[in-house]
């Protein structure tokens, strides 16, 4: 099997917002086609990673170090107008809540229009007609007439297919996916995912999908980072990472999956530290089973099989701690 | 049945809670579970039908309420005063009620440090407050608790301690639960008895695991395929067709039957009854599955109630 190049390729990227560190060292690549999964719970960073690969940090946010490639081209070293020609047209973006992210005060056919008349220089009148094709290709039923209505006028799920067919309009090489299911019923959400897998798989789009339900991860990635404290803590092949984890973190996550037959779940102590109050060494250690003296300096990724990263001492190639028996 | 206008959103809904027992209401947005909820704790109007709480009847808005049911809402940043401390929300109940109040043997039932009771609700976690609005649903004692998706605003870490408490104070018997949720894998974890609601109606119900290892109605049968899970890496849940909007609110035929790949013409023209045997039972018009298949996809028509 050849290998094939990464089109994103996220180096030692570190965020500080307003001089507070949110993002550390993120590093990963995604492969043309390719889905990688971001998991983690709320603020350990996922949702900045998928901002500031976008350009839109919030206000105050900085990214401190680090690169972004998109297919041989730096993002982070592109002026504002250059934002203006990648942003939309080479990546998008689908957030969680289709409400906020249309304008209610436009009709969606034009949202989606409007896509090509920036990027592309259609003409309004070919733009719209191209719209009414998407939507049905999105599954919005009667396209016609529901490229004329406003967002308030459609269900959730309706919705949320106008955002998608928004961000597949241009063709992006790379789709940073926001929680897109996070908002939908499951039987609208299993139609979600199978839309956006089908779409990936016609425009062979890299997609980034970031969630905080290990079960949507699972089912749609090829690969996984899981994010603690904006740090990646395990990264590797999904099914490798979610049935043989390695971090601690990670496996106290997997636990407190309920599971038929289980009696009492695995749940993780404690909570995650503010960011303001970072412990020193490793993030995770104030809650670890297998917390040890080593744990006061940080831990790196390391490699713990192919393709597979873990940043704990447990899996120090040089001098492994071993895990205390339970 | 609850009516909004003229859109039914509780329609010929019957369901028991036996003494000790957690009931699971699962279904997706609009489908009544909250509703159904607002009934129970006497905040919602019937336009017919009954409630009845430990054999007394519920009767429209009841401000004794409090005394025989407790409530666990969604979100306990929005559920306790955020002006109030942690020990005046807890107590508030028992202060109503013109009891003692036991505040710290309370806060430490659900896991609680007594200290935190000094504590406003932005001091503490997520998952900290909403053990502050368990300790205050179970201040008086009630038979009956609900909790309306009581983990939905938490994350995973914290929503498993949530889960444990719950199963434990389920395990000590005194009180039953009713466990709104459209997470299917808490409902699955936690509950003894489930019901499905779909549009209005209770589409299916019986015993937890019955239900989700056999399930009888295809609604049931398409939401239990949908949820991804970790017991299925690389494999994406099939697709259900269309949306369960209540502007399409049927009053014939089978509110499911523009959904359900089973739908022959009798379920355009006639509601199903319900059919099925030892306490699992699902309105459809078919028995789901056919007896002896396990794949879900098989289906028979039937003539016989049983």
């Amino acid at each position: 099997m050849s290998e094939p190049t990464p089109i994103l390729r996220v180096e030692r990227l570190s965020v500080a917002i307003r001089g507070v560190q949110i993002l550390r060292d993120v590093s990963f690549s995604v492969d043309a086609g390719a889905t990688l999964g971001i998991v983690g719970e709320s603020g350990c960073g996922k949702s900045m990673t998928g901002l500031a690969l976008m350009g839109m940090l919030p206000p105050g946010g900085k990214v401190t170090q680090g690169s972004v490639v998109l297919d041989g081209r730096d993002l982070l070293r592109l002026s504002p107008k250059e934002w203006l020609e990648v942003r939309g047209q080479e990546i998008a973006m689908v957030m969680q809540d289709p409400f906020t992210s249309l304008n209610p005060m436009m009709r969606v056919g034009d949202q989606i229009a409007e896509v090509w008349v920036l990027h592309q220089g259609l003409s309004w009148k070919e733009a719209r007609m191209r719209a009414v094709e998407i939507l049905g290709h999105v599954g919005v039923p009667d396209p016609a007439a529901s490229s004329r209505k406003f967002p308030h006028q459609m269900s959730g799920g309706q919705r949320q297919r106008v955002v998608i067919a928004c961000a597949f309009a241009a063709r992006p090489k790379v789709l940073v996916a926001d929680e897109p299911t996070t908002a939908l019923d499951v039987t609208l959400q299993a139609q979600i995912l199978h839309l956006l897998k089908d779409l990936q798989r016609e425009a062979g789009t890299a997609v980034v999908l970031i969630s905080h339900d290990v079960g949507v991860i699972g089912s749609v990635s090829d690969t996984v980072a899981v994010f603690y404290a904006g740090r990646i803590v395990e990264q590797g092949p999904v099914r490798d990472v979610l049935t043989g984890p390695r971090h601690p973190y990670t496996e106290g996550l997997l636990g407190s999956l309920p599971r038929p037959g289980l009696q009492v779940l695995e749940s993780i102590q404690g909570q995650p530290p503010l960011f303001t109050a970072m412990p020193a060494g490793c993030p995770f250690r104030p809650r670890c089973p297998n917390a040890h003296d080593r744990c006061q300096a940080e831990p790196g990724l390391v490699e713990v099989a192919a393709d597979h990263r873990a940043a704990c001492w447990l899996h120090d190639p040089a001098r492994p701690i071993m895990a205390p028996q339970a | 049945m609850v009516a909004f206008g003229r859109t039914r959103a509780l329609d010929g809904v019957s369901l028991r809670v036996e003494p000790g027992e957690t009931l699971g209401i699962v279904g997706e947005s609009g489908c009544g579970k909250t509703t159904l909820a607002r009934v129970v704790l006497g905040l919602q109007p019937l336009a017919s039908g009954e409630v009845r709480v430990d054999g007394r009847p519920v009767k429209g808005v009841a401000r004794g309420q409090a005394a025989q049911v407790g409530m666990v809402w969604q979100d306990p940043f929005a559920s306790l005063d955020p002006r109030w401390k942690i020990r005046d929300s807890v107590a508030e109940p028992q202060r109503l009620a013109g009891q003692v109040s036991s505040v710290e043997g309370l806060l430490s039932q659900v896991g609680l440090d007594p200290s935190l009771g000094d504590r406003y609700p932005h001091e503490l976690s997520g998952g900290q407050r909403q053990r502050a609005a368990i300790a205050r649903a179970l201040a008086l004692r009630p038979g009956l608790v609900l909790l309306d998706e009581p983990t939905a605003a938490l994350d995973l870490s914290m929503q498993a301690q949530i889960l444990n408490l719950i199963s434990e104070l389920r395990r000590s018997g005194e009180t039953s639960f009713v466990f709104i949720s459209h997470d299917l894998a808490t409902v699955r974890y936690l509950t003894n008895r489930v019901a499905v609601l779909y549009l209005g109606k209770v589409v299916e119900s019986g015993p937890t695991e019955a239900v989700f290892a056999h399930p009888k109605h295809p609604y049931t049968s398409a939401l239990i395929a949908a949820s991804p899970s970790i017991e299925t890496i690389g494999k994406l849940p099939p697709p259900v067709q269309g949306e369960a909007l209540l502007a399409e609110n049927k009053t014939i035929g089978c509110r499911y039957a523009s959904r359900c790949q089973f739908r022959d013409a009798v379920c355009e023209r006639q509601e199903p009854e319900w059919r099925g045997e030892q306490s699992h039972f699902a309105a459809c018009h078919f028995v789901f599955p056919l007896p002896g298949s396990e794949d879900g996809k098989s289906l028979t028509k039937t003539n016989s109630d049983v």
